[in-house]
């Protein structure tokens, strides 16, 4: 595919574009119905991305390894580091449950972010997207997670060295 | 997924801008694009109702559906990505949609399920100027060109809603068809193919 690079073209046709909205309707209102129902729910990307935040800056604030979040709220370690990643579409409801537990949260909320319950709460809504999208990652690293991030690539790169 | 060469305007300066246009989208694309955009609605949207203005209609759309079907074969996810960020996205149907107007009847055509441009590239919902244009022309664009690829001579078709009936009239060129009942009385617009090889513009 090859697209118009003609600049006078781009430029008559975005000056006819402007101002006009172009959506389309056709997923818009095979949709609709599902969106009226999950209306003032969160989106689930959001609520993923902010659920493994949630959890990750908890822990660091505590200043436990994951290692340590794990045996403390006696979960396994394997689960903690899926939701920290946020990978985990569906955990456990007892993991959820003891998470809350040790990081002092109430289980019910808990149990919104993780997407094992429901809620219309806007506020909630809102906060939850307005805390995943300011969730990616762009501070600069602290001394330990340098040192961290450092170790780690030096295994990696004597393993693929060592074969 | 591929990317291939184009540009959009940047409107500070009104002049041409490189950008690429992603064809096949991924998945974590199309939720890094919503994570970017939720947040910018929900603002817009609060501004605007401040305002007494209504927020545009396709805020509706449920983008978990959008993810679902970037996996069917029926379906192409198109995006145009510049200065690193994902400047709109469209969802094309390319089997389960034929003419519905005379003289190309029954005919197969690119079926356009889905398009939006991000929230900064939209009058009045930011406290900014926009910063893009030309989004949704080069996403017709792509489509039309899809068209042309599948063999099916650049025909297109959607159901516009309302606030974006006069894009595909007047700058699209798009033939109103009759109203919709399946589809909450909106209208069917189709682009024939001498209006598509008109709004592409080649040079022979």
């Amino acid at each position: 595919m090859k697209m118009n690079d003609d600049r006078n073209w781009l430029l008559a046709k975005a000056n006819e574009e402007d101002n006009c909205i172009f959506s389309v309707g056709g997923l818009a209102y095979r949709s609709a119905a599902e969106a009226d129902a999950n209306q003032g729910e969160i989106p689930e990307a959001a609520r993923r991305v902010a659920f493994a935040r949630l959890v990750e800056l908890s822990r660091r604030k505590q200043r436990l390894t994951v290692e340590q979040l794990a045996e403390k709220a006696d979960v396994d370690v394997s689960q903690l580091i899926e939701i920290e990643e946020g990978e985990s579409v569906s955990p456990e409801p007892r993991t959820v449950y003891k998470l809350a537990q040790v990081l002092n949260f109430p289980q019910d909320r808990m149990m919104v972010m993780s997407g094992l319950a429901r809620t219309r709460d806007r506020h909630l809504t809102e906060a939850t997207v307005r805390f995943a999208a300011r969730s990616e990652p762009v501070s600069i690293l602290s001394p330990e997670e340098e040192e961290a991030l450092q170790e780690y690539v030096k295994v990696l790169v004597e393993s693929a060295i060592g074969g | 997924m591929k990317r291939i060469p184009t540009s959009l305007v940047l409107k500070a300066t009104n002049e041409p801008v490189a950008a690429s246009l992603v064809e096949g989208v991924t998945g974590e694309m199309l939720e890094q694009a919503e994570l970017a955009w939720a947040a910018l609605r929900i603002e817009g949207a609060k501004r605007l109702q401040a305002a007494g203005r209504e927020a545009p209609q396709h805020w509706r759309w449920d983008w978990r559906r959008k993810s679902a079907k970037i996996n069917f074969m029926a379906y192409r996810c198109f995006g145009i990505e510049c200065a690193d960020e994902m400047q709109g996205l469209m969802l094309v149907n390319l089997t389960n949609y034929v003419s519905r107007m005379d003289g190309q009847r029954g005919k197969p055509l690119v079926y356009v399920d889905y398009i939006e441009t991000a929230p900064w590239n939209v009058k009045d919902l930011m406290p900014e100027p926009p910063r893009y244009g030309g989004v949704g022309v080069r996403l017709i664009e792509a489509a039309i060109r899809c068209s042309v690829d599948e063999g099916f001579g650049g025909r297109l078709g959607l159901h516009a809603l309302p606030q974006a009936e006069s894009f595909y009239e007047k700058t699209c060129e798009m033939t109103r068809g009759e109203i919709d009942r399946q589809y909450e009385n909106l209208f069917w617009f189709e682009l024939t193919t001498a209006n598509a090889k008109k709004f592409l513009g080649d040079k022979p």
